[in-house]
């Protein structure tokens, strides 16, 4: 499973950004490798369709969660049809969240 | 030629729908033959201050969108990268996102494989009405729609029966702004006497005078702020044609949806002051 955050500075101690579609980093936890890696989301900055180039983002590195602190309507409905479990209010550091998220799932 | 005015607020809000009404009827009362177009087809309200509207035309708005042939789509990602709307994802195959699509066709002309084609669906609605001495021409988008213009544009070819074309148009200054604006003799500005809204303002009046079109402007709700609206104005040499005082009775009228031009004597006398600088403006 892999697990995203966005995050507001390219580090795995880095606050979750608020905002996901607009977040310049993800922060993705790989559990079969036990691995973290940060990506850069390229439509950080876009003045259109900043959610869909997230989605995008997110599923060209094979996301299957995203923990985020609020989610927009449309951008959700994009990451069910992306097939990307998308969980909402979560925040601090992105690290934590993703532990966090691991512990309520029961599968560390 | 008629003459048309164009009635702009840069954030919404600012009672910009109120004065185009009001105006409209003001022009109506003198006699005149108006045409108020409410191209704010986002969220038309002009409307709601008419009580005998009789409709009498209502026409579809189409507009082609880029459908994907899912059968001979690779995946490649070519109009996905083309795109610079984000209007396409790719997952499996590629997907169009209607809301955030402006219909520039680049992505049927870049797909290798000749997957995407345009299909014709119905963006929205213009509906022309009769009612307060006035022709009323409203343009509705539908919800999921990304790009106006087409539909302002429909708005904009048939309101054309008045001398005076009143333009109710969108907030912002971005392509709906100056697709609304667009053709127009002047732009009567509607500020509020707050703080707030200054900075849209004067983003508004630039792209109108990059344009070439006058800029001219009416105060709301005077009396409220600090006088920071006044400064912009003197600032950016725009000359303020009117000041409409706020009144708690009158602003409850309205919101019940009492025409403007009915709701107080003093409104009254305010909108007919200002048709009349229009006017002289206008004819000399
Ligand atoms: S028509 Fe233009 S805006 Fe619409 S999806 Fe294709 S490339 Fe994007
Ligand atoms: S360019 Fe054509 S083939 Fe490539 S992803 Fe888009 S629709 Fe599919």
């Amino acid at each position: 499973m892999r697990i995203a955050v966005p995050v507001s500075a390219p580090s795995k101690e880095a606050l979750m950004d608020e905002k996901f579609g607009r977040a310049q980093w993800f922060l993705i936890y790989d559990s079969q490798s036990g691995r973290y890696e940060v990506v850069e989301n390229p439509g950080f900055e876009a003045s259109s369709g900043a959610g869909p180039a997230a989605v995008q983002t997110l599923r060209n590195h094979s996301v299957d969660v995203l923990l985020a602190e609020n989610i927009g309507p449309k951008a959700k409905d994009l990451l069910a049809v992306a097939g990307i479990k998308a969980y909402e209010d979560y925040s601090g550091r992105g690290e934590d969240a993703i532990r966090e998220f691991l512990t309520s799932q029961g599968s560390r | 030629m008629a003459v048309r005015i164009a009635l702009a607020g840069g954030k919404g809000g600012t009672g910009k729908t109120t004065l185009a009404v009001g105006l409209a009827r003001a022009f109506v009362s003198a006699g005149e033959r108006v045409s108020l177009l409410d191209l704010d087809v986002e969220e038309p309200n002009a409307h709601l201050f008419f009580k005998d509207l009789r409709e009498v035309s209502r026409r579809e708005v189409l507009s082609s969108v880029p459908v994907v042939r899912q059968e001979d789509c690779t995946a490649c990602g070519r109009c996905r990268d083309f795109c610079r709307f984000n209007a396409i994802v790719v997952f499996d195959k590629a997907i169009v996102l209607e809301e955030f699509c402006h219909r520039c066709g680049g992505c049927v002309l870049v797909c290798p494989e000749g997957a995407i084609e345009e299909r014709e669906v119905v963006i929205g609605e213009v509906v022309k009405a009769v009612g307060g001495g006035l022709e009323l021409v409203s343009g509705w988008l539908k919800v999921g729609q990304a790009n106006p213009g087409p539909v302002i544009r429909e708005v904009k070819a048939e309101g054309v029966g008045g001398q005076w074309l009143v333009l109710d148009c969108p907030p912002g200054s971005g392509c709906a702004f100056v697709e609304s604006v667009e053709g127009a003799d002047l732009l009567l500005g509607v500020v509020e006497d707050t703080p707030f809204g200054a900075h849209d303002f004067r983003k508004a009046v630039r792209v109108a005078r990059e344009m070439g079109i006058d800029v001219l402007v009416v105060v709301n709700r005077y009396g409220m702020g600090n006088g920071e609206v006044l400064r912009v104005c003197e600032e950016e040499g725009i000359e303020v044609l009117a000041k409409v005082p706020f009144r708690e009775e009158v602003h409850r009228s309205l919101a019940r949806g009492i025409d403007p031009y009915s709701a107080s004597g003093e409104l009254r006398a305010i909108l007919d002051s200002l048709r009349d600088a229009l006017m002289a403006r206008v004819r000399g």
